[in-house]
Order: structure tokens, then C-alpha cells, then sequence
């Protein structure tokens, strides 16, 4: 996601979330939101075999 | 502690045979432990909350029980505390947060105070914390920052960095924590002092404030492995009613504590475990290595994309969990947080879905690494404890933010819910720095038993903090 989506990103899911976002608070949240992006990259990058299944709670039994 | 048969700074075990050989009675040790909390803690503020008249109450039932010539419980009048998100019968539950003050009192314990109750351990108190566990610092906003009582000037590391000062400063010979990404390990291995993680789904966590669910474990802080194992041991038990925990009868680590390590196969994480230390942290682990004999290097696979994952879905999961409040009350989450928070709760449900299924993966091709060993090897921060207030840490000619990175080497660990001992490294003239003694699932006892070893080799030790 590129920096300028990123902020028009955070914008409409913070308005579909029922976040007030006004103020400094917005820039701050957009620097976080990027980081967190850049970070969901790398993940989303790893191509996983169709049948590895989310790890919802990580028994071990 | 008390100067009634026992030295300052005597170990859980101690005070126990004291108490059931009546050398001192548990009301004693009880009310030396809040005189000391009350004399030295404002210079750590480890405790936000001091529970004196339930301590007192606690002890005397034990002296009681004693008086009666009935068998006394395991931890009989040993004087514990627990970090602020345990619910404590009377006490508001605080989490670390200005918000939670507006919440009832707990009705009930969390059924891990209920367990170490039930073993003859006494409360003394609530300890300090991050905001809602969101954090590896404990430079807490809203009730100051807790101070290493190895060094006062710097941080005690977090979440749970409350509990492991006052096990440091030898108000308490146990304290309860929790860890979700670190938050026992970080603490532990800046404060120099033993830290369990236990196997995620083996301690219930019923009563206790979460952070991240499929993160969240319970756990403890000692000063020796004997007593750690002790108070893991009073700790396990199935719960149905959590329902992360899983099914199993306890396997007390205790009785095999002296066993040894023949046979034991050790690897020592390399490659970003290696990148992702300091010289010193490196030389800790190498003092515990040397110590094992253990030599053989493991890399363990897409490690920076297991960090990754954890990241985004603690994020997720957090922020989740706070909504409502981050929707009515922003304001009033500690600034540290809040930004983190919020952005947390933007996250697309694509990015957690595919963090969790990399989650199976990763698991998956960890367990197989256990096929050839029983015991993994890490050091437990990149560095040993900051100044408090220091945002930035230089790492290999990098200068990284200090508080979201004091996890990079636990949060792969966790991730996949590993048992983890942080054992504590002291070298004269440095800070201490903890080591991760990492066991395949369920085999807590193991990792305890190789602590215990390191030892009595004495290549680990956690000696109550000096006068500062």
C-alpha cells in the first residue's frame, strides 16, 4: 500500500469503524497504519499451500 | 525480609520450611514484606497497589492452620504479588489503564491468585504495567514509569515489568506476569531474575485482563529455578472455563529439577536470532551455551515473517478488544498506546487471516526442529535495560525504536505458544541479560530442569538487587 493510500485508507475504515480521527490524532494513527502495512507486506508475500488452515487458537493438543 | 530466622532476600522455599517449622510465624513475614514495600518501593514504584489488611488475613490462616498442627500447603506463607491485570477479590482491575478505574472491584480471584492461595502463598499486592499489556517499557503514563532496581535510572522492561522489579528488589521471592509477545522474558531479562512462560493453553487465564487472546499466557518470576518450578507447579490445572486452556492434568517440574542434562540434545538459534543482539546479549548466550556444551546451530525458517505475523495480529486482536473505548474515551488511553490501538483497529481482515495461517505453517515446521532437539537456545532482548525514556537503540550500526523492538527475539517464540524459561545472565560490571531456554510444547519441566543445572554450574543467578 502506498503512503498516500494509506492515509485516504485510514480515513474510510476509520469512518466505517466509528473512529474520531480529527486532529493530530489522524497523522499519527496514518504513520502507525503505514507500519503496520509494511509489515502485512512482507506476510501477505509468503505463498502458503491452499490447504494450511488459520491457526485461530493455537492449541497444541 | 524479615530478621526473624530468615536473610534478607531468602527464596520462596525458605520462607515456606520456616514457616512450617515454626522459626517464624506468616504473619511476620508478611507484615516485613509490606514495611519493606512501603520503605523502598517509591523508589521503583514497582506496586501501584499494597494489600496489607488480605495479606495479613491470609497470613494469620496459615498460622492458624499451623497452630492446629494440620499439614501446611507447598508455598505456606510465602509473600507474592501479581501484575495489575489479575483480578483480586476487592481490587479494581486496573490493567495498567486510567479507564479500568472505572470499573466495579473484582468479585471473585483470577483462578491463578486462587491457585497460589490454595498453595498457603500470601498477597501482598498489585504490581505496575503497560497500558493493557501493550508494551515492553513499563514507562506507564498514567501511574510512572517502574525503575530497575538494578539500575534505577533505567527501565524494568515490560509488560510485566512491575512484577519482575519487586522479585528483583527482594520485596517478593514470586511474582505473577503475563506474556503475550515478551511480556515476561523482556522484564525477566532486564531485571535479572528467572521468568516462566509456560506452554500457551496450560495455565488458565480466567480472571485475568487479556491483551491478545491467541497471545495471552500467564506466567511467573523467581529468584531461583526451584522456586519458579515450585509456584508453576501450584499453578497448573485444566479450566474449562478458559477456553485456551487446555485439558491436561499438571506434570509437576519440581520432582525432576535435579536430574541433569544427559541426554539432552541443545541447538542455539542463529542467523536473526544472532543478527538481532547485541554483543552483549550475544555474550550472555554464549555463557549459557559454553555451560550446556551445546554447540550445534539451528536456524529456524522464516523467523522475521513470524515476528511480522505476530505483529499485525496482536494488533489486530488488541485493538479489537478495546474498541468501544477507543471510540468513546480516546483521551484517556495512555499516549503510548493509543496510536498503536487505533491503527490496529484498521486492519483488513486479509492481512490477520493470512498472518494466522502462516502461523500454522510456522508451527508446523518449528515442531519438526524439535525432532532433533529438545531444548532451543536465544537470547531473550536485544540489549539489556535503556534509560528510561530512550526512544531510540543502536543495534549493529542501526538505531531501531527502542520500545517496539525490545521484542524481536521473544515474539517469534510466543507466536507459536512455545514453553520458555528466561534464564538470568549477571557479568560483573554489566547490566544483567536474560537467555531464552526454549522447550517443545507441554515440556516446561525440561526447560526448568536445564535452568536449575545452569545454576548450580552458576552460569545463571538472580541475586536480590544491591542498595541504591
Amino acid at each position: 500500500m502506498k503512503p498516500e493510500d494509506c492515509a485516504a485508507y485510514v480515513d474510510a475504515a476509520a469512518a466505517l469503524a466509528g473512529l474520531d480521527l480529527r486532529g493530530p490524532r489522524r497523522e499519527a494513527v496514518v504513520v502507525q497504519f503505514s507500519r503496520i502495512a509494511a509489515i502485512a507486506e512482507f506476510v501477505m508475500q509468503h505463498e502458503l499451500p491452499a490447504d494450511v488452515e488459520p491457526a485461530t487458537v493455537m492449541r497444541h493438543d | 525480609m524479615t530478621d526473624r530466622g530468615l536473610e534478607s532476600g531468602a527464596t520462596a522455599l525458605d520462607i515456606a520450611a520456616a514457616v512450617r517449622e515454626g522459626r517464624v510465624r506468616a504473619v511476620e513475614v508478611a507484615e516485613a514484606a509490606i514495611g519493606d514495600i512501603r520503605r523502598r518501593d517509591p523508589q521503583f514504584n514497582s506496586f501501584t497497589e499494597i494489600t496489607a489488611e488480605r495479606a495479613l488475613a491470609e497470613a494469620a490462616a496459615i498460622d492458624e492452620t499451623r497452630a492446629q498442627g494440620r499439614p501446611l500447603p507447598a508455598l505456606a506463607g510465602v509473600p507474592y504479588a501479581v501484575k495489575n491485570l489479575f483480578d483480586v477479590a476487592g481490587l479494581r482491575t486496573l490493567a495498567g489503564s486510567k479507564i479500568n478505574r472505572d470499573c466495579a472491584p473484582a468479585a471473585a480471584d483470577a483462578v491463578l491468585v486462587a491457585r497460589m492461595r490454595a498453595a498457603g502463598a500470601v498477597l501482598v499486592g498489585a504490581l505496575n504495567m503497560d497500558e493493557y499489556a501493550y508494551g515492553f517499557t513499563t514507562e506507564n503514563s498514567h501511574y510512572g514509569a517502574t525503575r530497575n532496581p538494578r539500575d534505577p535510572s533505567r527501565i524494568a522492561g515490560g509488560s510485566s515489568g512491575g512484577s519482575a522489579a519487586a522479585v528483583a528488589a527482594g520485596f517478593v521471592p514470586l511474582s505473577l506476569g503475563s506474556d503475550t509477545n515478551g511480556s515476561i522474558r523482556v522484564p525477566a531479562s532486564l531485571c535479572g531474575v528467572f521468568g516462566l512462560k509456560p506452554t500457551y493453553g496450560r495455565l488458565s487465564r480466567r480472571g485475568a485482563y487479556l491483551f491478545a487472546a491467541s497471545f495471552d499466557h500467564l506466567g511467573a518470576f523467581a529468584r531461583t529455578s526451584a522456586d519458579l518450578a515450585r509456584c508453576y507447579d501450584a499453578l497448573q490445572g485444566a479450566d474449562a472455563k478458559d477456553p485456551a486452556c487446555a485439558p491436561r492434568d499438571a506434570e509437576s517440574a519440581s520432582p525432576a529439577l535435579e536430574e541433569g542434562i544427559g541426554g539432552l540434545r541443545f541447538g542455539v538459534l542463529g542467523d536473526y536470532f544472532s543478527r538481532m543482539a547485541s554483543k552483549e546479549a550475544i555474550e550472555a548466550r554464549d555463557q549459557v551455551t559454553e555451560a550446556l556444551e551445546a554447540a550445534q546451530p539451528v536456524d529456524l525458517p522464516e523467523v522475521e515473517r513470524a515476528r511480522a505475523s505476530a505483529f499485525v495480529i496482536t494488533a489486530a486482536e488488541g485493538a479489537n478488544l478495546h474498541l468501544p473505548d477507543l471510540r468513546a474515551r480516546p483521551q484517556d488511553f495512555d499516549p503510548h498506546v493509543l496510536d498503536r490501538f487505533l491503527a490496529g483497529a484498521l486492519i483488513p481482515a486479509a492481512w490477520t487471516l493470512q498472518a494466522q495461517r502462516f502461523r500454522s505453517w510456522f508451527r508446523a515446521r518449528v515442531l519438526e526442529i524439535f525432532r532433533e532437539f529438545d531444548i532451543l537456545i536465544a537470547p531473550a532482548t536485544p540489549w539489556s535495560a535503556t534509560p528510561i525514556g530512550q526512544e531510540m537503540s543502536e543495534l549493529h550500526g542501526q538505531l531501531l525504536p527502542t520500545r517496539a523492538n525490545f521484542g524481536l527475539l521473544t515474539q517469534p517464540i510466543s507466536f507459536i505458544g512455545l514453553p520458555v524459561v528466561a534464564v538470568p545472565v549477571h557479568r560483573a560490571g554489566s547490566l544483567p541479560i536474560g537467555v531464552q531456554i526454549i522447550a517443545a510444547p507441554w515440556k516446561e519441566a525440561l526447560a526448568l530442569r536445564v535452568a536449575a543445572w545452569l545454576e548450580r554450574k552458576g552460569a545463571v543467578s538472580a541475586p536480590v538487587a544491591g542498595p541504591v
